[in-house]
């Protein structure tokens, strides 16, 4: 079997997306290939290839300042800020995506299709969802809720009009918006990887997302990565040396990784919200849709 | 008929009129002229020439296209051609000849400027430099707002050595600072600001007019503060930069540092940082985002004003 690394080198000029609506196991899935790409973990050097929302690529890229651009104006040139960039890498490249998969105002997906090698998409069941969104962006479970039922809710839009950010502006739609965005268009491979699968049994998920993106990788290797990247190393790592990636006013990132936690969290009435809104997307991914509520 | 205007210290002429940046008066040769001319993106295969998807350059050229703005194109050291984009407005034209195609021009001229503000207490100047977006303006701003500081520069420093005094010292130079809508509240508090327009129309930032408030004599620069953030602990930590690690570090805060190597000035560069450094002591401070601006404030008066 070839290496990994080499495999990674024939894919060269190409990348996937890991994308995911916030707090859906897209750190945890990084880490984990951090881990199998370097043998070791460090949650504040993770060994994966940046957001695609970067603005400090964009405006290299561009030579412009994308703070004198509008949100359109921005997204015309993001499939060509990506494209130059990976003239330059040396692998497959792995490249986060909080973004629902949109348009520009020409109708080109922001993504473009001849660099696009796959799409994994990480999903976690929305009621789960909602309290973790809360602790990450510092806010309460409805403001939460409102926001994953906002048909055009945004990632990192400013108030009145500011625009400084690191990271451009990200358009998301609501939760059933961004999952169908992505599972709906039909010109990038995807691969679903629910949070809770992964939970159950991590080393056997993540092995079959490595297969679906053409990487062969041995059990033994995927299980020694799974073990590096368990969530209570991460959590006692951000505890003993912070992690970067967190939103300042937040107290921990790595919180409580828990599946159906939601039944101690929400109120029936936030279940509600969520369910009346989401509850067809989550039935087609296989989530338990509580009867009592709709 | 040609338009006459100082920018950062060149004399630059132009076939039409900048906008409402205002105009100089200078006798002689421009060192600089912009007029209005056709433009293509220059043929691929050029020798040792960087293709961006919107600009392009070596020694000789820069050209940067922004789709539906502007064309634009400096040959050599002296000239820049412009062709505006039937739909554009001249506003929007402007906003991006100021910031990326001026830049490209000082370092053609070997001028080199920081992604800084700048500000004085007196006969002192304190330079924040910074990537966009990690408070320079704000921090500026604050300090004029309620500390009695005045601002030199907000985005774009230029640092100059004066033989007579054998200091470097910083003048403003650009005639604007440009705040965002929610930073306008300072404006209000600090004497001798007039707000002027718009960046462009569809950005909510605004060009502010300082020069009624801005000191009128060069002021000696005292210290280099590198502004950087992080997502840790609520800490300020303030360390001294010295050594050849100087010059390493600060020339990453020149605006658009990441051209020069290509457009030939890689030495030119380094030589006019090193000579900076040398004189001048310099400091990092990294403050957490969970800092607060006041905090942030008060720790800059007390540990470094």
């Amino acid at each position: 079997m070839k290496s990994i690394n080499k495999q990674l080198v024939d894919l060269k000029g190409k990348v996937v997306w890991m994308a995911s609506y916030p707090k859906s196991g897209n750190t945890w899935f990084r880490c984990f290939l951090s881990a199998l790409l370097t043998g070791k973990i460090d949650i504040n050097r993770i060994n994966t290839d940046g957001i695609f929302s970067s603005r400090h690529l964009f405006d290299g890229v561009t030579d412009i300042d994308s703070r004198l651009l509008d949100e359109e104006e921005a997204k015309l040139r993001m499939g060509n800020v990506y494209r130059f960039h990976l003239q330059y890498s040396s692998k497959l490249e792995f490249t986060k995506v909080h973004d629902a998969y949109s348009f520009d105002r020409n109708g080109n997906p922001i993504f473009p299709t001849d660099i696009s090698h796959h799409v994994i998409y990480l999903v976690r069941n929305p009621l789960d969802v909602v309290a973790s969104f809360a602790n990450h962006s510092n806010t309460t479970k409805d403001h939460s809720i409102q926001l994953m039922n906002k048909k055009n809710g945004y990632l990192v839009k400013q108030k009145n009009g500011l625009n400084i950010n690191n990271q451009l502006p990200q358009l998301m739609y609501d939760w059933s918006g961004h999952v169908l965005s992505w599972l709906d268009q039909t010109v990038i491979p995807v691969t679903i990887l629910r949070y809770e699968d992964t939970k159950k049994d991590a080393v056997a998920n993540f092995q079959r997302v490595m297969q679906s993106i053409g990487i062969k990788v041995s059990r033994k290797k995927v299980k020694e990565a799974v073990e590096l990247a368990e969530f209570d190393k991460l959590r006692s790592m951000e505890e003993a040396g912070g992690f970067r990636e967190k939103v300042a006013t937040v107290k921990n990132f790595f919180r409580s990784g828990k599946s159906g936690g939601y039944r101690d969290e929400l109120t029936i009435n936030q279940v509600d919200k969520i369910l009346e809104q989401h509850h067809r997307v989550m039935t087609r991914l296989e989530y338990h849709v509580p009867t009592f509520s709709v | 008929m040609t338009f006459k205007y100082n920018i950062y210290g060149l004399r630059v002429g132009s076939r039409f009129k900048l906008g409402v940046y205002p105009q100089s008066s200078f006798k002689g040769t421009a060192d600089v002229l912009i007029k209005k001319a056709k433009i293509s993106r220059p043929e691929e295969g050029l020798e040792r020439t960087v293709y961006k998807p919107y600009s392009v350059y070596n020694t000789d050229l820069y050209f940067l296209d922004v789709m539906g703005i502007a064309k634009y194109l400096v040959k050599g050291d002296n000239e820049v051609l412009l062709e505006k984009y039937p739909e554009a407005n001249w506003q929007d034209v402007f906003a991006f000849l100021f910031d990326s195609i001026f830049t490209v021009i000082l370092v053609k001229n070997n001028i080199f400027v920081f992604h800084a503000s700048a500000v004085s207490f007196g006969k002192k100047s304190f330079m924040f430099c910074g990537t966009a977006g990690i408070g320079k303006s704000t921090l500026a701003a604050s300090l004029a707002a309620n500390k009695g500081a005045k601002i030199i520069e907000d985005d774009k420093c230029l640092v100059q050595y004066n033989k007579k005094t054998g200091k470097f010292q910083i003048k403003n130079q650009y005639p604007f600072i440009e705040l965002w809508k929610p930073q306008l509240g300072f404006v209000k508090k600090i004497k001798g600001l007039v707000p002027k327009s718009r960046i462009r129309k569809n950005i909510q930032k605004f060009r502010i007019d300082i020069q009624e408030h801005r000191p009128k004599r060069a002021i000696n620069l005292d210290q280099i503060i590198l502004l950087n953030m992080s997502n840790m602990e609520d800490t300020i930590q303030y360390t001294e930069i010295k050594g050849i690690q100087k010059v390493n570090v600060v020339k990453n805060y020149s605006h658009m540092h990441h051209v020069v190597p290509a457009l030939g000035k890689n030495k030119e560069h380094f030589m006019a940082i090193s000579k900076i450094v040398q004189g001048i002591p310099v400091h990092s401070i990294n403050k957490s985002r969970l800092t607060k601006l006041e905090d942030f404030i008060r720790y800059i008066e007390e540990e470094v004003i």
